[in-house]
């Protein structure tokens, strides 16, 4: 009896130690780097600096190319249109 | 083993040494970040306690001084909220502050202090004991005892901590009383073990593996074996002592109700998830690296006896490995057991709890903070464990003289080193790293987390600021509430200060920082320090940068 316990006491550490020093540490690290990367400092500094670019381009006499604003141009009544067909 | 009186009056002397120590410096050191809110949280028992006697006039002065702590200091989490902490320093604290009648706050901070640190010095002479208990031998003791002292970063927070090296003090009595009820099977024996095992668990809940693991052991012990009655006795009363003990110390336990039982644990992982300056980079507190703890214990423990340490951990290992692969089911009792004797079963014991904690810290993601300070009662197992290095190394059987006076040699110059960074650091000794890391590598971590340095930094404000006829204001540009600090201060000079926290740092006179920050400062501009003000002063210490005052330029 005390013999099966004790090994299945070992078995079960080196289980866990080879889950924790393989999947368990790729899990960790991962879950770290997202967190890391999506912090809600972060997140506020690119909303702030968004709005901020926003408000420099209001600025601008011309914020498009004619390239760019013939292209969107031609994107928006593409999709207007798609639109007023499936209403 | 039997002490002479030369071992006796050595052991006098250090303890003797260690008080005058206490009484030359005590007031050097600051106000702990914790202190303010476990003071509230011993006036709020103690307030609840006294409710239930007749102790009218005890009972209104407690709540005077609760109403008090919350008018000065409002910004404290709500008790009622935050209740699972034990009191069994602080409601004691609470209640000789309001006996001794002590209206001075620099007054009852000292008391504390004073306790906290004679407390811990309580938990070395016990540790010594369990050294001496376990080698026999009285040098080895004493170099224990020294080292588990003197380690800086723990030796620094003995003055002011009353939590973690509280922790720490309760877990090292505890593990005296298992040994003795280990060499001396009594009931009292096993009754004072069981107290402790509550106190262990009630201060800090990862104290609960204490218990778990002596009852697995108990089972291991039991199984084959002709003691199995008198065993199932002891665990017995152990299980009913332990909860009754739990009870009546434990307020969390009196306002537990019935249904959320099963969410015991739950409020213990509830926790605040502020950014975490490590190793250059910010985190999310309850997404650190694994590398965090052993990190952290790696730079800011004395090389010496941790690299001892490491190799300790490698002995045992070996050892119990050597007894795994030796075990018989049918042979004899001591060929069934993965130890031989009772010193090999404490060693055992110590074994699995380290293992246990390791387990809970891999496999939760523990919202750590403010260094490796919470698991700081890991310094009993580091020490331990280098103890048994030296022992294997120089002192078993006398191997060699010649070896045995090298390694005595080599120890105390290491010794001598560690108290000579004592000296350096004072009175910042919790803000110690090991010799191996560099200046550089220093400034990758969070320093001043426990907000030791404001008291001082208060005390500098108030020099400079003294020619100023109105009042002084201070801005903080750092998650540190300054004006807790002012407990230390006398009171006649509270009048003199406006602490404008850390909104609208542009209006202050004086703006202080520790550079601990719960905020990623490289995307948020909260603690940026306003143009106009200029560098008045940064203390350095051992190239480690612990606070800095800046002044409004005029």
């Amino acid at each position: 009896m005390k013999f099966f316990i004790y090994k299945s006491l070992i078995a079960f550490s080196l289980i866990f130690i080879l889950f924790h020093a393989t999947i368990g540490y790729a899990i960790r690290s991962y879950e770290v780097k997202i967190y890391k990367t999506f912090t809600k400092d972060k997140i506020t500094f690119l909303r702030k600096k968004i709005k901020e670019e926003i408000q420099h381009s209001l600025k601008k006499n011309k914020i498009l190319s004619n390239e760019d604003a013939l292209l969107l141009n031609k994107f928006i009544l593409k999709l207007n249109s798609e639109i007023k067909i499936n209403k | 083993m039997k002490t002479t009186i030369k071992d006796r009056f050595i052991l006098i002397f250090i303890f003797s040494a260690l008080s005058v120590i206490f009484f030359f410096n005590y007031q050097d050191y600051g106000i702990g970040i914790e202190e303010h809110f476990q003071r509230k949280t011993g006036f709020y028992w103690l307030s609840q306690v006294l409710s239930s006697f007749s102790l009218e006039e005890l009972f209104q002065e407690a709540q005077r001084r609760l109403s008090d702590i919350e008018t000065f200091t409002p910004n404290l989490f709500p008790i009622n909220e935050y209740g699972y902490y034990g009191v069994i320093f602080d409601l004691p604290m609470a209640l000789i502050e309001t006996l001794l009648k002590i209206e001075e706050p620099k007054n009852y901070f000292f008391l504390r202090h004073m306790f906290s640190y004679f407390f811990f010095l309580i938990s070395a002479f016990y540790f010594f004991k369990i050294i001496e208990l376990r080698f026999k031998n009285f040098f080895l003791s004493t170099i224990a005892l020294l080292i588990y002292c003197l380690t800086p970063r723990i030796f620094g927070n003995s003055f002011f901590d009353g939590k973690d090296i509280f922790f720490l003090s309760v877990m090292t009595i505890n593990f005296y009383c298992l040994m003795k009820f280990q060499n001396k099977r009594t009931i009292f024996n096993l009754i004072i073990f069981t107290l402790f095992c509550s106190f262990s668990t009630s201060t800090r809940i990862i104290g609960i593996l204490i218990p778990i693991s002596w009852l697995f052991i108990m089972f291991l012990s039991s199984l084959n074996s002709k003691i199995l009655k008198k065993n199932l006795i002891f665990i017995f009363v152990f299980i009913l002592f332990y909860f009754i003990f739990l009870f009546l110390q434990w307020p969390y336990l009196w306002s537990l109700e019935f249904k959320n039982l099963l969410n015991f644990f739950d409020p213990f992982f509830k926790a605040m998830n502020p950014i975490v300056y490590f190793n250059g980079d910010y985190f999310q507190s309850k997404y650190l690296p694994l590398i965090y703890l052993p990190k952290w214990i790696f730079l800011t423990t004395p090389f010496f006896y941790l690299f001892m340490s490491i190799f300790g951990f490698y002995f045992f290992f070996k050892r119990i490995f050597n007894r795994l692969c030796a075990l018989e089911d049918n042979g004899k009792e001591f060929l069934q057991n993965l130890w031989r004797g009772q010193n090999e079963k404490f060693d055992f014991f110590l074994i699995l709890n380290f293992t246990l904690i390791f387990v809970i810290y891999f496999s939760k993601n523990l919202a750590l903070l403010s260094g490796w300070r919470h698991f700081y009662f890991l310094h009993f197992y580091i020490v331990y464990f280098s103890i048994f290095t030296f022992y294997l190394l120089f002192l078993k059987n006398n191997k060699n003289l010649l070896l045995s006076i090298f390694g005595k040699v080599i120890l105390s110059l290491f010794l001598f080193e560690m108290i000579y960074k004592l000296y350096i650091y004072h009175p910042y000794q919790s803000l110690y790293f090991n010799n191996l890391t560099t200046h550089v590598k220093k400034s990758l971590f969070e320093i001043d987390t426990q907000s030791l340095s404001r008291s001082e930094a208060l005390k500098e404000i108030l020099k400079d600021g003294s020619s100023i006829d109105r009042k002084i204001k201070i801005g903080t540009a750092s998650w540190t509430p300054l004006e807790d600090a002012r407990s230390l201060i006398d009171k006649k000079y509270w009048s003199k200060f406006i602490f404008s926290g850390t909104a609208n740092l542009e209006d202050a006179d004086y703006i202080y920082t520790n550079f601990y920050y719960e905020v990623d400062i490289r995307y948020n501009n909260k603690y940026v320090i306003p143009k106009q003000f200029k560098l008045y002063k940064t203390l350095y210490i051992d190239g480690i940068k612990v606070y800095s005052i800046f002044k409004k330029e005029r």
